[in-house]
């Protein structure tokens, strides 16, 4: 082959296109600038929101001729107060990642093999829709057959739950009890909500494995560490950043929060110090706590947890004196069997010293009442409960329960599930025991996957639907409360530049995707869905005059009001508990068999030269979301397990060294040491988001190892979270 | 250049669509462990910011009169070489063609054409990606 310059002119002419999208004859991408193309060559600034971790902080995304360049702080906006961390600012490279998801696939060889073709988005709706329709009706019509998981964080989520509700499964499993939904449950059963710690306000926060310097870049972050007259506990197995930055870190034992919890009410209690004005008027059963805790003293505490007890007796002396110290709720502890009952205790500390809906404690998460999506439901003739109804006490509806759900679902207990629908959840990844994760898989007729990139999950898929980027799209508006922010403030997301590729958002997915399927009455899904992401922004916030173009302009809107701070105390708002009180003792609980109070139960021996396994973040990445970016992953481009350095050397085992984990299950990696004093003897760990199947993500590929992986299947039958510190595991070195 | 194979190019190409298909999609699209063939010209520049060279392009794009197709980043290679072939083909400033060259046509081409041909086996990009090296070098003597 050989190409002159004259057929090169004609060849690109003909050869490279002639699609007819260009104004200029036999051009495929380029065309003649109109006024708008030029009016993009100059630098223009779109406020919008980041999507790199949960604070969704709002930036301005530089833009210059078209091409996103940076994303800068929003000055103006309170949570971030003019910063912008280095994961939000690693997400401007993100729609160009050549690894993204680009087009409709649909693979052509065996699940996890890597081939692929191309297709449009109508063929793989019709791909999707038959193989769906043929199961379904296998399963006599029964469309709980096809489970539904999805990932919280992402605004078009709530398209996601509509397309399941009118496609008629009840099988829904989300984020939520990977993460923190026995912490929910916990806290609403003393308080009746899950509060925030106004840790801008508080002099004194202890924090029971809440990595807030390792999890949440947010200037209040900076706020705890940097003042100087704050005092800050931190119980974690692990010397992490925040235990670096704390003002005393004890490495507690896994398992043993609640132990001391419950000592630490002993101490408050047992010597006065409790706020008995505020007890006596907002709690309900204190007496009955007084009684309990007794049994529990600091010198019991120090056998259980390793702290010692005359630590425990100054950290609870000095929290009950101290105003507006707060016991962080955190988002994660230990993990462990009774974790629900750990939360509960934890509340309880807050209570019995008077800091729920006071300055400097536990706030209750006001928001602005944004207007509900409303949409129709769909009845269907034929339904059947969710499969791992009978699992778990408090069992909600639309977050399920991952493990229950999934070990069922590979027994067909009670009823077969034939398909998966999944969206930018990457399951593989992030729900325990990968093995039978990949089990489950492999007894689906149907994997569908939604996601901006390959990952393990979508590795895994029949079919992989590319959905727009966060910088490409808009997104639904977001209201949250005190979290971390003093005003209670609405978000959105909007596109700084127009969707690359064959892309689509989270609502245009799925209202193309209902077209393939019918109701009961004939009706196709779509007619369910009205209006478009615009029109949904700008009923949300219609009761607030000038909001939806301060949207539009900023990203953000707020009141300009604080939240009020004790409007549960002075009665403007009912205690959302059955007594409506701050319950101490909870006959809710006792009526469905549970302990009315946290009733400590030690953790199993782990046994000799055995070692627990504990998750936690770390600074550099949002899970397993941001190990692929490349201005992440040079900060760490493997993770390595943590092995506390004595008992290292008992086995002989150096930084570097190549060694095996095995759990008792079966799952078991390979992955280098990292020796540290940083950990405690009994404990191992190390970072999510590494060791990933998907060949589509290189720089993870094949990298260290995956959480998943090792992570045994258990969950807490109370909120039907996973424990994720219930592994064993043994090591040697390879 | 780099289309979506069809079935008349797996024909010469003595090949079944579904493994053009697959072929296709590893070197370009998703491959294992990542794209082979990334066809981005900025993925090609060592000690480049990517971002720069794109937003530089594209503005070097519009003042001269042309806008690139925004569903592709400005650096995607069919389009940079519809660019070329579209400044090429205006004779009115001949310097134009030169300063695009010196500017937005160095190092990668030869780059992607040594990527092609440490993972194209089917050899027809390859081919392409020599000769589009060759006809730069031609150009630029004139």
């Amino acid at each position: 082959m050989s190409i002159t310059r004259r057929n090169f002119l004609k060849g690109t002419a003909a050869g490279l296109g002639c699609l007819g999208m260009s104004s200029i004859a036999g051009f495929r991408y380029v065309s003649k600038a109109h006024a708008k193309e030029l009016a993009e060559q100059q630098v223009k600034y779109v406020a919008s929101s980041c999507a790199i971790c949960t604070n969704k902080c709002v930036f301005r995304g530089q833009v210059v001729n078209g091409v996103i360049r940076r994303l800068e702080p929003h000055p103006e906006f309170a949570k971030s107060r003019g910063m912008m961390c280095a994961r939000g600012n690693a997400g401007a490279w993100t729609p160009y990642d050549p690894n993204r998801v680009k087009y409709p696939m649909i693979r052509t060889g065996k699940r996890g093999e890597g081939k692929w073709k191309k297709a449009s988005w109508d063929e793989a709706y019709a791909y999707i829709a038959e193989k769906t329709n043929k199961v379904v009706e296998e399963e006599g019509g029964h469309r709980s057959c096809i489970g539904f998981a999805s990932s919280e964080g992402t605004y078009h989520e709530h398209y996601w739950n509509q397309f399941r509700e009118v496609f008629g499964s009840p099988n829904s499993v989300r984020h939520t009890t990977l993460c923190l939904s026995s912490n929910i449950r916990g806290f609403m059963a003393v308080v009746g909500t899950y509060p925030n710690a106004d840790v801008i306000n508080s002099p004194f926060i202890i924090l029971a494995g809440a990595n807030r310097a390792e999890s949440f870049y947010t200037p209040d972050t900076m706020d705890i560490f940097s003042d100087p007259t704050k005092k800050v506990i931190c119980l974690d197995p692990r010397f992490t950043k925040t235990a670096a930055k704390a003002t005393k870190w004890y490495p507690i034992k896994p398992g043993t929060d609640m132990a001391f919890a419950l000592a630490m009410m002993n101490v408050i209690i047992g010597e006065g110090l409790h706020d008995k004005a505020y007890v006596d008027k907002y709690a309900y059963g204190f007496n009955q706590l007084a009684q309990h805790v007794k049994q529990y003293t600091p010198e019991w505490a120090e056998k259980e947890t390793d702290i010692p007890a005359q630590g425990i007796r100054d950290i609870a002396r000095e929290f009950a004196r101290t105003p507006g110290a707060v016991f962080y709720p955190g988002r994660r502890s230990s993990f462990q069997g009774d974790d629900v009952e750990t939360r509960r205790a934890i509340a309880m500390v807050n209570v019995i010293v008077g800091s729920f809906d006071r300055k400097g404690g536990l706030i209750p998460n006001v928001t602005i009442p944004l207007a509900k999506y409303f949409y129709e439901p769909a009845w269907y003739s034929k339904t059947r409960p969710r499969l791992e109804e009978a699992d778990v006490t408090f069992l909600s509806p639309r977050d399920g329960s991952w493990v229950a759900w999934r070990d069922r679902a590979i027994k067909g207990d009670p009823y077969a599930i034939r398909g998966l629908y999944i969206y930018k959840q990457n399951v593989v990844a992030s729900v325990p025991d990968r093995n039978k994760t990949m089990e489950l898989f492999d007894k689906l007729d149907i994997i569908v996957c939604v996601d901006t990139f390959m990952s393990d999950t979508a590795w895994y898929a029949d079919v992989v639907l590319p959905e727009s980027n966060y910088l490409e799209r808009l997104d639904p508006p977001n209201t949250y409360g005190l979290n971390c922010v003093e005003l209670p403030t609405v978000t959105i997301r909007q596109p700084l530049i127009q969707p690359m590729y064959d892309t689509r958002s989270g609502f245009d997915i799925v209202v193309g995707l209902a077209k393939y399927f019918e109701d009961d009455d004939g009706a196709t899904l779509d007619e369910y869905f009205e209006g478009d992401v615009e029109s949904h922004t700008r009923d949300a916030v219609a009761e607030f005059p000038g909001a939806f173009e301060t949207l539009k302009e900023k990203a953000f809107f707020s009141e300009g009001k604080a939240s009020p701070i004790g409007d549960y105390l002075n009665g403007k708002k009912a205690i959302n508990t059955p007594t409506k009180k701050l319950e101490l003792y909870s006959d809710d609980f006792e009526s469905r068999g549970l302990d009315p109070m946290p009733t400590y139960k030690r953790p199993a021996d782990i046994g000799a030269d055995k070692f627990r396994f504990v998750v936690g973040r770390h600074a550099i990445h949002t899970q397993s979301m941001t190990a692929n970016f490349p201005e992440l992953n040079w900060h760490m481009p493997e993770n390595t397990v943590w092995i506390n350095s004595a008992k290292a050397k008992t086995m002989g085992i150096k930084s570097g060294d190549m060694v095996q984990l095995k759990n008792r299950t079966g799952g078991e990696v390979q992955i280098k040491a990292q020796v540290t004093e940083g950990i405690r003897p009994d404990c191992v760990y190390y970072a999510n988001g590494y060791g990933s199947l998907s060949k589509g993500q290189p720089l993870v590929y094949g990298k260290g190892a995956s959480q998943s992986q090792i992570l045994e299947s258990h969950f807490e039958p109370i909120s039907g979270n996973a424990l994720m510190h219930e592994t064993i595991v043994e090591i040697r070195r390879v | 250049m780099l289309e979506y194979p069809t079935p008349e190019v797996a024909e010469r190409c003595d090949l079944e669509l579904e493994d053009l298909e697959s072929r296709y999609v590893r070197l370009f699209v998703n491959d294992l462990g990542g794209v082979a063939a990334p066809p981005y010209a900025g993925c090609y520049l060592v000690g480049s910011d990517r971002l720069k060279f794109m937003s530089e392009f594209s503005g070097f794009c519009l003042k001269h009169g042309l806008a690139l197709d925004p569903a592709q980043p400005p650096d995607y290679i069919p389009m940079m070489v519809e660019v070329l072939a579209m400044l090429l083909s205006g004779n009115d400033r001949p310097e134009i063609p030169q300063l695009l060259i010196t500017s937005y046509y160095q190092q990668w081409p030869e780059a992607f054409a040594a990527t092609l041909k440490q993972s194209d086996d089917i050899g027809i990009y390859v081919t392409v990606a020599e000769e589009f090296c060759r006809l730069l070098q031609e150009v630029a003597e004139k």
